[in-house]
């Protein structure tokens, strides 16, 4: 008890007016983090940067610190555009958005604004890809990603009924096809009838949920939906990163989701599981690992 | 006065917004007509398609007077890392566009690459056959039960 009790008191402090000064605080350790997986030379200024806001606070609130920011990773996007993955593009929007806020008089209601369209574009767009590719309606998509993804395999093995070894055989002929360029030659992979139907089950949960999370944080005039709209986001956060887990992603919707929001309550959640991610974010596979090595010593 | 105040707001509420959905939408063009990746872009295509980049094949073959001979890609980086970095291997596969397969094309056959595939041309050419390269990038399907593989564009064929 009394370390809940301190938690929330850390939680208030940290969240005390002005929150869009956190929330610039918060981007700040995001873009420091952000990428050191597969760095790149390009990415030293922004680093640079954002340790020098870091160490030196004042520096938060300075409009020309965003703008050089925002010139680092807009010139790392069109130089590297073809490999970047979507939360790298996520990124650079929430930089510019925060370097308009610190330039203008309202910088909370311009992060505010912005957060909320952004959410509600990505997740917009994400929905429609569901549709456009087609992999998705059929649950090819998922049925393929749980037989060859090993971030997947704790799916696979719970919900589809597949064996360790089925899955690393399964992987073995993929990676044997491709880097034969084997192309005129199609391999079977095996799977189960169940593995199919859950992939068709996830997929629709997912066209689901994406969709109303876009529906909700750009439809301001469908009130009911538009007031559930954080605990949705909060829905597919937890139930999609804690099976695939982007950290980057997670963790800045969690950042832009906490400026947008008007309820307290609902700020502390964000707030909390952006500094619980670490922990909670890995933890299932961490748990799936362990139990792997205990019962199959693989 | 009404500009500058209309300006500024449009900067405050719809500019970011606004470059999103433009790169979004250049991306779901580019993947339909050029062969983007899906995965890549700017468009949120991220886990919606199997066509990753890190799945995709760039075949190569040397075709000359006689016969056909292939090559991996992924050798000839391993072998020659001068002569084609996998950052440009991934762009390539990742945007396989006719004038990116070209360029990469030509520095294969170029003598300076001193590559198999370079010393093999020049040893066609010396016995009077003019051999041409044959590259194309393929993407993975699924039907529920085989993967396979789909090419992406048509081949383009490179003579130096």
């Amino acid at each position: 008890m009394k370390l809940v009790n301190q938690w929330n008191a850390w939680l208030s402090h940290l969240m005390q007016p002005p929150i869009y000064i956190l929330v610039l605080r918060l981007t700040t350790i995001l873009l420091l983090l952000h990428g050191v997986d597969h760095w790149r030379w390009t990415m030293l200024p922004e680093k640079l940067l954002a340790l020098a806001m870091l160490l030196y606070s004042p520096l938060v609130r300075q409009p020309w610190a965003w703008l050089a920011m925002g010139l680092c990773l807009v010139v790392n996007n069109l130089w590297h555009w073809s490999s970047l993955v979507n939360h790298e593009y996520l990124y650079t929007y929430w930089v510019l958005v925060c370097a308009i806020a610190v330039w203008s008089r309202t910088p909370k209601q311009v992060l505010r604004w912005n957060a909320r369209w952004l959410i509600g574009l990505c997740f917009l767009f994400a929905t429609l890809w569901k549709f456009l590719g087609g992999e998705y309606l059929d649950g090819s998509f998922l049925h393929l990603t749980f037989l060859l993804d090993s971030r997947l395999a704790m799916g696979a093995v719970l919900f589809g009924g597949l064996d360790l070894s089925t899955l690393a055989e399964n992987r073995q002929i993929f990676e044997t096809m491709q880097a034969s360029a084997a192309v005129l030659d199609p391999q079977q992979l095996a799977s189960t009838p169940r593995m199919a139907v859950v992939s068709l089950v996830l997929s629709y949960w997912t066209i689901l949920i994406e969709g109303l999370v876009a529906a909700s944080f750009l439809l301001t005039e469908l009130r009911w939906l538009h007031n559930k709209r954080d605990w949705l986001l909060l829905g597919f956060v937890i139930t999609t990163y804690t099976v695939i887990p982007v950290l980057g992603f997670a963790a800045l919707l969690m950042v832009m989701g906490l400026i947008q929001v008007k309820s307290n309550f609902i700020a502390r959640i964000y707030l909390g599981l952006l500094i619980l991610m670490p922990i909670w974010m890995p933890l299932p596979q961490g748990i799936f690992w362990l139990l792997q090595k205990i019962f199959f010593g693989s | 006065m009404i500009l500058k105040y209309s300006l500024l707001k449009f900067l405050k509420t719809g500019a970011v917004p606004l470059l999103l959905t433009t790169v979004a939408l250049r991306q779901i063009i580019l993947v339909h007509t050029a062969g983007l990746s899906p995965w890549h872009g700017g468009g949120f295509g991220m886990f919606a398609s199997i066509d990753r980049d890190e799945r995709r094949v760039v075949t190569t073959q040397l075709i000359d007077c006689s016969q056909t001979s292939s090559f991996l890609l992924t050798k000839v980086m391993a072998d020659y890392p001068g002569l084609l970095s996998q950052d440009t291997y991934t762009h390539i596969s990742t945007f396989p566009t006719e004038a990116g397969l070209h360029r990469m094309g030509k520095k294969l056959l170029s003598l300076e690459s001193q590559s198999l595939i370079a010393e093999l041309y020049a040893t066609n050419r010396e016995k009077g056959c003019d051999s041409k390269l044959k590259l194309q990038p393929w993407r993975l399907v699924y039907d529920g039960e085989s993967i396979a593989y789909k090419p992406i564009t048509a081949p383009v064929e490179v003579q130096p």
